[in-house]
């Protein structure tokens, strides 16, 4: 078997990968700015509890929170155990980017939209939103390169991805050092490109919305 | 010019207002009434809760007991949006909304919150960017605009949301000198066209020009309430007194000499 053959038969792997981790921006996102701005806002109870959540996925590693999950509930298939069990842990992270994107906004806007009479949605999503958003793209992108390092847990419930193939391969090469090399440098190589996005994006918001948001 | 016709806009009943569980009183049993027309200037030393005084008639800030009525209505959780469609704010930082270019943040007020037509709204807002001097600045954004040009914006979107009184919370404080003037002089213009307003400043100058009367905080309420002339020339409580004194002190020196106007 040739390294082309090797890594052709990873790379086809490399699709769950493709699958999971757009879905899971989408879930993390929509998750995560919502607990992100009850977080911001402090509401009773439910900001205890979303802190408990908190600090349990920053202290369990993603794979432990897979194998409970895919012992405790039923769910329908593998690669959705996979992806409920990463949107779990990644929203926690994405969480704490969308509250502290809050806190950076000055206090002013608050007060300024509270003084034209808006309503608390109108100022989230038409003053603080927008405002944000940019801004906490970076560090987006940071905690989506983890979820995308992430996936390679998944074989681990059964979803047939990248280090799934791996093992196969090994079983017939007996060369897990190459195998597991070429697999590392298909994640190198995705993870690279994911990278470079996140500084091009950097960058066009240091140029343009910090001096925007400098000094208002 | 006195605009007063003296009906009451806003009156404090018995209002006290402490922070940190009572440790630090802001107001204590204060009552008072503004009234419509009037230009009231409040001034007292930092810490004495001027600011926190006019940020409870719009609730931003929550009183402990007493009432605070506006046109008669009880500024409270449920009246506080429609209590702050009717009174503007202008701030210290002016808190202009950055991504927006000044036309948006004049008319986003209006639009969102007054539910007015869009269309209607730019052209109002016009008009009162144009009042302020801004009138070539409408599609800059705030980051473009010097400290004494970001506060007219500041104004202009107070002005556009047609309100029955503004609020100004130290308005020149955060200027660098030589821009305290022009946003000084918008502020006369306003009060001589009658416009309600409570203006806590520093700025002495604009309290003996345009102030109908002006106050003195000093422990949870006013120690003196009166017109500028009595209040800079013949003040009856002894910490007023010596307040104006360091005052005119100030005013000899001559950086505030050059500026023209106290700012102290």
């Amino acid at each position: 078997m040739t390294i082309r053959e090797m890594l052709q038969y990873l790379s086809t792997g490399i699709g769950i990968t493709f699958q999971l981790v757009p879905l899971c921006v989408v879930s993390t996102l929509v998750l995560g700015a919502v607990l992100g701005t009850l977080q911001f806002r402090r509401v009773p109870v439910l900001s205890q509890i979303i802190d408990v959540y908190i600090v349990a996925m920053r202290g369990v590693p993603p794979l432990v929170v897979m194998m409970l999950l895919y012992y405790s509930v039923n769910l329908s298939s593998s690669f959705v155990t996979a992806f409920t069990a990463l949107t779990i842990y990644h929203t926690a992270y994405v969480t704490e980017i969308v509250r502290g994107g809050f806190e950076a906004v000055p206090r002013g806007q608050m007060m300024a939209g509270e003084s034209l009479g808006l309503t608390y949605p109108q100022i989230i999503f038409r003053i603080y939103i927008p405002q944000i958003m940019l801004q906490i793209v970076p560090s987006l992108c940071g905690q989506y390169i983890l979820t995308v390092k992430d996936t390679t847990l998944v074989s681990i419930v059964g979803v047939q991805d990248i280090m799934w193939r791996a093992r196969q391969l090994i079983a017939v090469t007996f060369d897990p050092i190459l195998i597991y090399f070429l697999a590392g440098l298909i994640f190198y190589i995705l993870c690279s490109l994911l990278e470079l996005i996140a500084h091009r994006v950097e960058r066009r918001v240091t140029r343009n919305v910090k001096t925007r948001l400098q000094g208002v | 010019m006195d605009n007063r016709n003296g009906r009451v806009l806003i009156q404090f009943q018995d209002v006290t207002k402490t922070y940190k569980n009572g440790e630090i009183v802001v107001m204590q049993d204060y009552s008072f009434d503004f009234l419509d027309g009037e230009t009231h200037v409040i001034c007292g030393r930092s810490g004495a809760g001027k600011s926190t005084l006019i940020r409870c008639i719009n609730y931003l800030e929550r009183i402990d007991s007493g009432k605070i009525l506006v046109e008669g209505v009880e500024v409270n959780a449920k009246s506080a949006r429609s209590i702050r469609k009717e009174i503007a704010m202008v701030f210290q930082d002016f808190n202009l909304f950055p991504h927006m270019s000044v036309l948006d943040n004049v008319t986003f007020g209006p639009v969102h919150s007054l539910k007015a037509d869009r269309k209607q709204a730019e052209e109002t807002g016009k008009e009162y960017l144009n009042k302020v001097g801004l009138a070539d600045k409408i599609r800059a954004y705030p980051h473009e605009l010097s400290g004494g040009q970001k506060q007219r914006v500041a104004i202009a979107r107070a002005l556009n949301m047609h309100p029955d009184m503004i609020l100004f919370d130290e308005p020149t404080s955060a200027l660098d000198p030589e821009m305290v003037g022009e946003v000084v002089e918008i502020m006369k213009q306003l009060s001589r066209e009658g416009m309600s307003m409570i203006v806590v400043t520093h700025e002495m100058g604009f309290a003996r020009e345009a102030a109908h009367r002006i106050s003195f905080m000093e422990n949870g309420g006013f120690i003196e309430t009166a017109g500028p002339d009595e209040f800079f020339e013949h003040p009856k409580h002894p910490s007023v007194a010596k307040f104006i004194k360091q005052i005119s002190y100030d005013r000899q020196t001559p950086a505030a000499a050059e500026g023209g106007i106290a700012h102290v």
